[in-house]
């Protein structure tokens, strides 16, 4: 690489470009939920082609590239260490692609909280990069805290009706991992300075670090639990469903999609290197919670009767492949593990996406409420099988990539787990097929030809009174739904109660926009929320419209190019996790090689 | 190469053409995708010719999937006298079965829908057929199956395709993770899953592997060529359009499995492989009983022809049982001809019928479609395996092989499957275009089929009834000749006594017979059987209560678990557990809150009592 691109600061920036964009958001009118929208799609479309520049530029050799270190809390010996390897940039990629995507997906659905959710967005992006970047344990830490503050507000405020609920569970169960690998990250400082005579947070330091057996074990007690309930491993899985549940479909796009990696990322960058060989003698459970994870996920999606529970639980599944290609510790599972990575963001976070879009037109997420989508929305409907598969991992689609890996690399651990594993991959087809089978296929149930709201008005005024229960603002509710039916014919009525209609909209109809503003325009008034189970009236369907293809397009892509054609991707991430491994081996055949105080060698 | 090329990608490039912009011209897409099958069929036969005069080299298409640095797996296609001899008949009978949809769908709304999945099943299938590794094989495995899945659910929404569709999709995946795991163990031993490399390895790999390996294998099997247990989903895809039913769920997709055997013959020659042989012998031999057996008591048209499906393929497998792939292989492509026809004329009679599936309202229809109902008759006698006929070659070969092979159990058991064809075949018939007219519909509105679908079936016809010479004489005939190369197998020692050979050729015309007596007399569709066997005739109308067995055992236990998981594990047990800490934090919070009074005096006090209580342990420690 040349000297000149290299003087650059490539990683702050990705980090920081976000951080403007909040700046630019505020500095405008953040009222305006057009021009925040632009704003945020602007910066996020930036820091993706800063991406894709950086996959230019950037010497795969396995080694950290493009490191920034700077001097940042002297007195503790903190330092701001940055650097990127082929894993680090496909999760930046993702993290990148899936903010602009969500953004994308979200255009104009807050009204005038835009700004706000834009903000929060980006934010989120910017702590995300942050931890798929920092070098520095206790910059890395920074971050992965950084990044809760914003997921917090994104579901607490845009978020369903058990919102605070999902929320503080989430926000919790994360802290209560992270404060223990807090201190196991300030007790391996502590133990470098008594070793070296300094402080030191970064990584390769603290690598150098001898630990006693007991104390390495507790450290990497600590760390696991934290990572494991990012993850989340079964059995710390529960905070998952209610959280993606509950937040907006961005939020679950993003949980999904990249925060869930922050877990399998830190056991790789971090678990692995610190402690190789307490983590050795782990492995052997650890693979047997990830078959846990994959067969009881799966088992738990297939009683869900929510589509966004459904995905979630599914995840708590494919979550479960991950970390098993990652503790069979082998070439071919890590790698699969890592590739998973990036798949299952794509995948899952293309399903929530879409779940949101049907949500969006239905008004309901309910499986048994919706049915034969295929006829009123043929496009989506299309777009939506195509990601069950990608899910489903059928060969030559992305997920398969990966999973296969996964099972070549766990294969040769264990027989009988990757046996057992393979029940997941069977189950996996049986929750989704089903779902699609409710969903998609079958008699038209629901919006479209024959919306139920504007046979029965009595209906509409229940549903209304519903939405009084409890609503700071039911009465305004109330009325406006009532202006709706006195306006405008059948397919108004779906947005008039949706609550706000005010009446701007409502002279419009059912332009794109008029439905898009009014879905949540209760949230936008600040009132209560309304929840998408007790308004049953519907929208008139509309198959994709073209920002909503533009948003998926790129999944699709995805989806193909590494199904088909997975080498690129897999030539990046190898060589680190070649060197992670080779690392990881050294230790632990020295650590077998010593002499054992009670084994034969001590003896002689 | 060219020809192989073109013969592969025709259909894929229709496939596209039809998904994408079919859609603007619906009356040309049937017309148009029937074209590129002729296409593609035209390049089968030219690469048959030129392989016969310079034998065509393997072929790597695109290099796809890097395990490790080793090892590459690639899309390479393995052209050889066995991938070429199933892509003949593919290719053909899809071709015809394609110019047959084109009258058939006329009705549809969306006809390019159908032909685009119905070119793409096509592209697939010849794909998996010329895979050259087992990953690669594995892909397009999935890849017909998925196609399968969208066509028998084509009519998506009606409840029951979409059931159907999803039923099938599932049950092949339970066989595919034999297939997956086969692929695991082979590639742990022996680091490629290059066919021929890992056919050329088998003597150094353990015993024990190959036994793991083969009965792997067969469980994929069992779920794509519908054997016991996972035959159920098969008479289900019936919900699939018709040509469907024929293409995929007769000719060729169903008979992947005898390909996949065949084609890895080498593991299955291996003397380790013998309790999965053991296993497959058995499990053909019952599975060709049973589905005759409840193909007596069907009353759908479609349904008679789907179990009589799952039938046949218990023959083929019956044949893989004891080491006679080209025997298979000869069933096979003699089943493709004749099953696809029947399940063609039994689509034309529906079309005309006015989708009438239910044979109890047929009858007396020859007068109004003679020449349909002389396809018809073509393809169950060679079904039956009537003297000469192609099916009579085919079955002959596979029963004397099991005999000779010295398995007189099995063989028993097929011949009494024999009869039951015997007697299905002829109630088909019977009640179809003979007896009087039952229909609610007046005979005026039942015309005899256009001639778009009746060429195809008149051509099908006559390799139903002639085919069977590719393989005479046994053992040697054109077939095995052609066949040598590529599959090994043991010549079968001896030949049958007159005595054998003619006990092997009675049971079909005992069943014909018995068929002819029952129906001929008695005017109700239901035979007098019924009355004869009583209750037991219920249980094959009822087809034997398998798909409720496998509810009782598997579906509603399956999903009670997924209950149990989500509501006791998730909610009661785990956040039980974690809400249980609610009370205690907040019970402490409380307590604590009483520390923070506000007064200044608290405070005061507290502060001194901690002054007092540092300024004690120093000074002890001091």
């Amino acid at each position: 690489m040349d000297s000149s691109l290299s003087a650059i600061p490539w990683l702050s920036a990705l980090i920081f470009l976000p951080l403007v964009g909040v700046l630019a958001v505020l500095l405008s009118d953040h009222r305006n939920p057009r021009a925040s929208q632009a704003i945020g799609i602007v910066f996020s479309s930036a820091t993706l082609l800063l991406c894709i520049a950086l996959f230019k530029i950037f010497p795969n050799t396995g080694e950290m590239a493009l490191k920034e270190a700077h001097s940042w809390i002297p007195s503790i010996g903190a330092k701001y260490l940055l650097g990127i390897d082929g894993i680090s940039l496909i999760l930046v990629a993702l993290t990148a692609l899936l903010t602009v995507i969500s953004l994308l997906g979200s255009w104009d659905e807050f009204g005038e909280r835009s700004g706000i959710f834009v903000m929060l967005m980006l934010s989120l992006e910017s702590g995300v990069i942050g931890v798929f970047l920092a070098l520095d344990l206790l910059l890395f830490y920074i971050f992965w805290e950084a990044m809760l503050i914003p997921m917090y507000f994104l579901i607490g405020l845009f978020g369903g009706p058990k919102r605070f609920y999902a929320t503080t569970k989430f926000v919790l169960f994360t802290l209560f991992g992270s404060l223990l690998m807090l201190l196991a990250i300030a007790a391996l400082a502590n133990f470098h300075q008594q070793q070296f005579g300094t402080l030191s947070f970064a990584l390769a330091d603290l690598m150098k670090v001898d630990l006693s057996p007991e104390i390495a074990n507790i450290c990497c007690f600590a760390f696991l639990l934290a990572f494991a309930i990012k993850v989340p491993m079964w059995p710390l899985h529960t905070w998952l469903p209610d959280a993606h549940t509950e937040a907006p479909t961005a939020g679950s796009v993003m949980l999904a999609g990249v925060l869930l990696k922050m877990g399998t990322y830190g056991m790789l960058r971090f678990m692995f290197p610190l402690f190789p060989i307490v983590i050795s003698t782990y492995l052997p459970w650890l693979m047997g919670f990830s078959v846990v994870a994959i067969v009881y996920g799966a088992l738990t999606a297939l009683a869900q009767e929510d589509i966004k529970r459904l995905i979630a639980c599914s995840s708590v599944s494919h979550m479960g492949f991950i970390t098993l290609g990652l503790f069979s510790f082998t070439a071919e599972g890590s790698l699969g593990g890592t590739i998973q990575m990036l798949n299952h963001g794509i995948s899952t976070g293309a399903l929530f996406l879409m779940a949101g879009m049907i949500y969006h037109r239905t008004n309901t997420r309910i499986i048994k409420d919706l049915g034969g989508l295929a006829k009123s929305m043929p496009i989506l409907s299309t777009i939506f099988v195509f990601f069950c598969f990608s899910s489903i991992g059928l060969p030559g689609l992305n997920g398969f990539v990966g999973e296969f890996l996964i099972m070549v690399g766990a294969f040769s651990v264990s027989k009988v787990l990757t046996a057992v594993a393979t029940l997941g991959i069977v189950l996996g087809a049986v929750y989704l097929l089903w779902m699609v089978e409710r969903v998609i296929f079958g008699p038209l149930k629901a919006g479209g030809t024959t919306p139920r709201h504007g046979v029965n008005p009595g209906n509409v005024n229940a549903n209304a009174n519903v939405n009084v229960n409890g609503h700071e603002h039911g009465q305004a509710d109330f009325s406006h739904a009532d202006l709706g039916h006195a306006d405008h014919g059948h397919a108004d009525l779906g947005h008039a109660d949706l609550g706000h209609a005010d009446l701007g909209h409502a002279d419009h109809g059912h332009a794109d926009l008029g439905h898009a503003d009014l879905g949540h325009a209760d949230l936008g008034h600040g009132s209560d929320h309304y929840s998408g189970s007790d308004v049953v009236t519907r929208t008139a369907d509309r198959d994709l419209n073209f920002r909503e293809f533009v948003a998926l397009l790129p999944l699709i892509v995805g989806v193909l190019y590494i199904g088909l054609h997975p080498a690129p991707v897999l030539d990046l991430a190898r060589p680190p996790l070649k060197k992670i491994i080779a690392e990881y081996n050294l230790k632990v055949n020295q650590n077998k090689s010593l002499p054992q105080p009670n084994g034969e060698e001590g003896r002689k | 190469m060219t020809a192989v090329f073109f013969m592969i990608f025709l259909p894929f490039v229709g496939a596209l053409y039809n998904g994408f912009f079919g859609m603007y011209f619906r009356k040309l897409s049937g017309s148009i995708a029937a074209t590129v099958m002729f296409g593609s069929f035209i390049s089968a036969l030219a690469a048959f010719y030129i392989n016969s005069i310079a034998p065509i080299p393997s072929f790597t298409l695109w290099s796809w999937f890097p395990i490790n640095d080793s090892y590459t797996a690639d899309i390479r296609l393995l052209v050889d006298h066995l991938s070429l001899a199933m892509a003949v008949m593919v290719t053909g009978v899809g071709f015809l079965i394609h110019v047959f949809s084109i009258g058939y769908m006329d009705h549809e709304a969306s006809p390019e829908r159908f032909f685009s999945y119905l070119n793409f099943f096509v592209f697939c299938m010849l794909m998996l057929v010329f895979s050259a590794n087992l990953l690669m094989m594995f892909v397009f495995w999935e890849g017909v199956g998925l196609m399968s899945y969208l066509l028998i659910g084509f009519w998506y929404y009606k409840p029951e395709a979409a059931a159907a569709g999803k039923k099938a999709f599932i049950m092949n995946r339970i066989g595919d993770t034999g297939f997956v795991l086969a692929i695991l163990w082979l590639f742990y031993h022996t680091q490629t899953f290059d066919i021929t490399v890992i056919s050329q390895s088998v003597q150094s790999l353990d015993p024990f592997v190959i036994q793991g390996v083969t009965l792997l294998l067969f469980l994929a099997v069992t779920g794509k060529s519908a054997q016991i247990p996972l035959f159920t989903w098969l008479p289900d895809a019936m919900e699939g359009p018709t040509p469907v039913s024929a293409l995929i769920h007769a000719a060729t997709m169903v008979t992947a499995g005898i390909y996949m055997v065949t084609r890895n013959h080498a593991l299955f020659n291996h003397p380790a492989a013998a309790f999965a042989l053991q296993v497959m012998l058995v499990v053909g031999a019952l599975t060709a009983l049973v589905a005759a057996a409840i193909a007596l008591g069907q009353n759908d048209i479609k349904k008679v022809l789907a179990y009589s499906t799952v039938s046949q393929l218990g023959f083929m497998v019956m044949a893989l049982g004891v080491g006679c792939y080209v025997q298979a292989i000869f069933h096979l492509l003699t089943h493709a001809c004749f099953k696809s026809l029947l399940f063609l004329t039994a689509g034309a009679v529906i079309h005309g019928m006015h989708q009438e599936q239910d044979m109890t309202k047929m009858g007396g229809l020859a007068k109004k479609m003679p020449l349909t109902a002389a396809c018809l008759i073509a393809g169950a006698l060679a079904l039956v395996g009537f003297p000469l006929t192609s099916g009579y070659f085919s079955k002959d070969a596979i029963l004397s092989a099991v005999l000779i092979k010295g398995h007189t159990f099995a063989w028993a058991t097929g011949l009494l499957a024999a009869v039951f064809t015997g007697f299905y075949a002829t109630r088909v018939v019977w009640l179809t275009f003979f007896g009087e007219w039952r229909s609610p519909h007046p005979p005026e509105h039942v015309h005899e089929t256009p001639w778009v679908m009746l060429v195809p079936l008149m051509i099908l016809a006559v390799f139903a009834l002639g085919a069977g010479f590719i393989g005479r004489p046994e053992g040697s005939g054109i077939l095995y000749k052609f066949l040598e190369e590529a599959v090994t197998q043991n010549a079968l020692a001896e030949q049958l006594s007159n005595a054998q050979w003619l006990m092997t050729i009675i049971p079909g015309l005992i069943g014909i017979g018995l068929g002819l007596f029952f129906y001929s007399r008695g005017q109700s569709p239901q035979p007098m059987v019924s009355s004869i066997l009583g209750p037991i005739a219920d249980w094959f109308v009822k087809k034997l209560y398998i798909d409720e067995i496998y509810a009782f055992f598997f579906v509603v236990p399956t999903k009670k678990i997924a209950d149990g998981c989500s509501y006791l594990g998730d909610q009661l047990l785990l956040d039980g557990f974690l809400n249980s800490w609610y009370p205690m934090t907040s019970l402490w919070g409380r307590a604590l809150r009483r520390l923070h009074s506000g007064y200044i005096q608290a405070s005061l006090a507290s502060f001194l009592a901690g002054a007092v209580a540092l300024l004690a342990y120093i000074l002890v420690r001091g």
